[in-house]
């Protein structure tokens, strides 16, 4: 059960992977600050979920938001030539590292709990 | 692991659905950067990578060059040991040299003069007004001017070498700048130069020399001249063949009235 959003990462990775498809080589830097931006939202998503606040639509509109805004900043960045690319990557990377360090906190305290128990 | 209570864990099933779309997305993005990276034949986008990569190139034309010369070099014996077979041979080889001469494709030796140009050795002095500082470089033009000078002297053959790579100057050799580094036949080059040229070593000191010339009242600025530019009378130089690819030349002009249509 815990692993289940693994699962459905390597699922939709090799679904594409070995598809035939093709991203403009334009896009490239645009696809993979999208990546980061999902994986914040994905991460995000886990840590709200293990505090039991998690709600489906700040989680679903928080993914695509912040996919999409990410990409419009890096295009709007490119036009007037400012790296607004590294602004997006900086915060972004930042949070998932915070969100990280929060979910791994959480499950330490569990397995060091229910070896007390047992 | 302890299972978790079932009414809180559907947030589970929603982050398991869009680590799929995420999953999908950096799968995209993977190739699309693997796509670019062979297509362009450019192994990373690091500067000390690319750096490498540059490096890499340079080596490789250098050595491919090299093969170029040599296997001219080949050629020009076995049309030799073929001229010495019949008399319609000998004639026809060498016409072959003397059309190999007049196109720079093999090498020559014989006296003449040799020009060494650098850039000034110093610093520029930090006081230096904006419009001076270009003269402490040697730019394409200067070595075009002398190139020219040269040939208008009675130059037969000119070649310029930097530290890496030695271009011979044949018909279609263009002398450009290209930022920071002069292009010679499409290859990179820097200061210093030397440009070895073969001719009548006074007529082609002098006319460099000439009052009004190339090089009178060049680089104005007290000491530069004297830095920048040697020019050396020689017994004996050698002007390397041109090792370029020909097989790019001249596709645009063929003979005339030929039947060989382009």
């Amino acid at each position: 059960m815990v692993l289940l959003p693994l699962i459905g990462l390597i699922a939709g990775f090799i679904a594409i992977y070995f598809m035939d498809v093709t991203v403009p080589a334009g896009f490239a830097s645009y696809l993979s600050l999208a990546t980061l931006a999902g994986l914040d939202a994905i991460i995000g998503g886990i840590r709200a979920g293990i505090e039991d606040k998690f709600q489906t639509d700040i989680f679903i509109s928080g993914f695509l938001v912040n996919t999409l805004l990410a990409v419009l900043l890096a295009y709007i960045g490119e036009q007037v030539g400012v790296d607004l690319f590294l602004a997006a990557v900086v915060v972004i990377g930042g949070r998932v590292f915070l969100n990280l360090s929060l979910i791994r906190r959480y499950w330490l305290t569990r397995i060091a709990l229910s070896k007390k128990e047992s | 692991m302890a299972p978790l209570d079932p009414k809180r864990s559907g947030w589970i099933l929603q982050v398991t659905l869009l680590s799929l779309v995420l999953g999908m997305l950096l799968a995209a993005a993977l190739k699309t950067q693997q796509s670019v990276r062979s297509s362009s034949g450019i192994p990373t986008t690091r500067f000390s990578g690319l750096a490498q990569a540059l490096l890499d190139e340079k080596e490789k034309n250098k050595l491919l060059r090299d093969e170029i010369t040599d296997l001219r070099a080949k050629i020009d014996k076995y049309e030799q040991a073929r001229g010495k077979e019949t008399t319609e041979a000998k004639l026809l080889t060498e016409e072959l040299q003397w059309v190999k001469l007049l196109a720079g494709l093999i090498s020559v030796e014989g006296k003449g003069v040799e020009v060494m140009l650098q850039d000034y050795p110093g610093a520029i002095p930090a006081d230096t007004p904006a419009v001076f500082r270009d003269d402490y470089i040697i730019h394409d033009m200067d070595i075009r001017d002398i190139v020219n000078e040269l040939f208008a002297n009675g130059t037969e053959a000119i070649s310029i070498s930097d530290r890496d790579t030695e271009q011979r100057i044949i018909a279609s050799t263009a002398i450009r700048c290209v930022g920071g580094s002069l292009q010679i036949n499409h290859v990179d080059m820097a200061s210093p130069f030397t440009i070895t040229a073969i001719g009548p070593p006074n007529t082609l000191e002098a006319g460099l020399k000439m009052p009004n010339g190339i090089l009178d009242n060049w680089r104005p600025i007290e000491g530069l001249a004297s830095q920048m530019v040697k020019i050396k009378r020689k017994d004996h130089v050698v002007v390397p063949a041109y090792s370029g690819n020909t097989s790019s030349l001249f596709l645009y002009a063929g003979p005339l009235n030929s039947e060989r249509k382009r």
